[in-house]
């Protein structure tokens, strides 16, 4: 079989993935670790704003439902970490689902209200409802451990995240190229066209809502884990706000592009840490000079040349 | 027998009346004209038929089966489907990737299969795929497939929207000016084109201003004006009508 500049770009992608930990201090591990978990949610950025052309800055609240539903499934029922991981993805789902309700009606700004407004809203109910989240005392995570064997540090745990990130990259890539992945770009190109040409709006939008929010979720999930301990702090709207510019710096039309974003995002304070008192400034720059030159994300520096 | 039925149709914008108790049957496989001075209400009805919007009164029936419960997306699966006066595409995709849209909703395996790309998913796009393929050759589209819609010349973006209503196969096929901005010779490409579809057994309903075209393809005619139908009949006696002729006179002059 030949092997195309596409396969091959993709077989060194993820062979630079596999040995980028190698040589790593604890702390480098880390920090690839939290890349892998914030590819996932630009992953997730990617269904809803790339494919269907909806806004959400409420991410971190599906992130959050994701953290907490597995941490307390962990915690409190006993559900080994891998269908924990689920249950928190299953359970960001159908909240997804349900602000995908009112996005049937509303567009625009009045959606990116409506996302806002969902996420404070989760936060706000975390951080009161003490008895099961452990409120401002924040709740302790688990180390994730596989089919028993406990994943002591965060090169193995890398690994793990890696094999699921590239799992739900597939799971998007198909749905990117399948007729319901069109369907729903047809929507965003066109609502009338595409709803006169017998496609379902409400259907497709609770669809892409359901899915960047599972996602999310099992993000949200795998975060927890990786970093031991909950607070409601953390799933605030600078993180929504942060997502979403993670998820267009990456690029919004590739899976690659969601990667960058997530390494991006993990990279950028450790990188702008020595500039003190100078680093929101280098970072607007940053943000700037991507829109400016990289309308497509960073993605586009490696899918231009191949054309 | 008839296919359609509007009966006592009637609908007002901020109370303005659009249309005013509009009856009439489209028989099956017959071509039916609805014409009018500007403004008459001819796009209102037909978005009335496909629900774009929803008639103060009234009653819209489609093989005896009232449309008004139905939503937009659930009329091609009945096997209506129509065309837009000012073009609705998906601009930014290929004409090739507009037709399989066109018959997505028919050929798609669902949002599990998709996922996964289970066989079925992958049948399903090969499906759509071929059956683009096959409406781009008649219409003659085949050396446009892979380009850009918005890169294209008005005239040929029309059939590009021609070739994705006729991709889920319609049984009653709406056409909101098909030869608006053409030229005589595209327009009568058109009139060709329309009776090709009634061979196939494809009821077409046809709002036009080109007169010509109209008077020469349909076998009846309805005409409205100020939202009322004053008209109905085949070309020779719209043709003949005097509340016709009063209503036209004065607008354009075209063929009339």
């Amino acid at each position: 079989m030949r092997i195309g500049p596409k396969a091959a770009l993709l077989s060194a992608g993820v062979l630079a993935l596999a040995l980028a930990p190698l040589g790593l201090s604890h702390y480098g591990h880390f920090i690839l670790a939290t890349t892998l978990v914030y590819a996932l949610v630009a992953l997730s950025l990617n269904v809803l704003l790339g494919m269907a052309g909806q806004i959400s800055i409420g991410h971190a609240g599906f992130w959050a439902l994701g953290a907490y539903g597995s941490a307390i499934a962990m915690q409190t029922f006993g559900v080994p970490f891998i269908l924990a991981i689920f249950v928190g993805g299953i359970v960001a789902g159908a909240f997804g689902a349900l602000v995908a309700l009112p996005a049937l009606r509303v567009s625009g700004h009045y959606l990116a209200i409506a996302t806002l407004a969902f996420a404070l809203v989760v936060q706000q109910v975390l951080f009161e409802w003490e008895s099961v989240t452990g409120g401002r005392q924040g709740l302790a995570v688990p180390r994730p451990s596989l089919f028993g064997v406990e994943l002591v540090n965060d090169f193995a745990y890398y690994y793990f995240l890696l094999a699921l990130f590239l799992a739900c990259a597939w799971l998007t890539r198909n749905l990117r190229f399948s007729l319901t992945g069109r369907s729903l770009m047809a929507l965003r190109m066109s609502a009338v066209a595409a709803q006169s040409a017998g496609i379902s709006r409400a259907r497709h939008i609770i669809f892409a809502f359901a899915l960047s929010a599972f996602l999310a979720g099992v993000s949200g999930a795998c975060y927890g884990s990786l970093i031991g301990r909950l607070s409601t702090e953390t799933f605030s709207l600078t993180a929504s706000l942060s997502f979403l510019t993670m998820a267009v710096i990456g690029g919004l039309g590739s899976e690659a592009g969601a990667l960058l974003g997530g390494a991006f995002l993990a990279l950028a304070p450790e990188v702008l840490r020595e500039l003190k008192d100078a680093q929101m400034v280098v970072y607007g720059l940053i943000l700037v000079l991507c829109m400016q030159f990289l309308p497509n994300g960073l993605a586009s520096l490696f899918s231009s040349r191949k054309r | 027998m008839s296919l359609l039925e509007i009966s006592g149709l009637s609908i007002a914008f901020a109370g303005l009346r659009a249309l005013e108790d509009v009856s009439f049957e489209v028989r099956e496989n017959e071509i039916f004209g609805l014409i009018g001075p500007n403004g008459a209400g001819k796009s209102t009805l037909l978005n009335c038929v496909s629900r774009l919007y929803t008639p103060t009164r009234g009653e819209i029936r489609y093989r005896g089966e009232s449309l008004l419960g139905r939503q937009i997306h659930e009329l091609p699966g009945l096997g209506i489907r129509r065309t837009f006066q000012n073009l609705e595409l998906f601009r930014d995709a290929s004409v090739r990737e507009n037709v399989i849209l066109g018959a997505a909703f028919r050929y798609r395996a669902g949002a599990g299969a998709d996922l996964l790309r289970l066989p079925s998913s992958a049948r399903g796009e090969r499906e759509a795929g071929r059956r683009a393929d096959e409406l781009l050759a008649t219409l003659g589209l085949r050396e446009h497939a892979a380009t850009r819609v918005s890169a294209l010349p008005y005239g040929i973006q029309k059939s590009v929207e021609m070739a994705r209503a006729l991709a889920s196969e319609p049984k009653l096929l709406l056409l909101d000016e098909p030869a608006a901005g053409m030229n005589p010779e595209e327009s009568r490409r058109v009139g060709a084109t329309i009776r090709a579809l009634r061979e196939q057994g494809i009821t077409v309903v046809l709002v036009e201003h080109d007169m010509r075209l109209v008077m020469s393809v349909c076998e009846r005619i309805v005409v409205l004006d100020h939202g009322e139908k004053i008209c109905e009949g085949d070309p020779a006696r719209v043709r003949a009508d005097p509340p016709v002729i009063a209503a036209y006179l004065g607008e354009e002059t075209e063929d009339a």
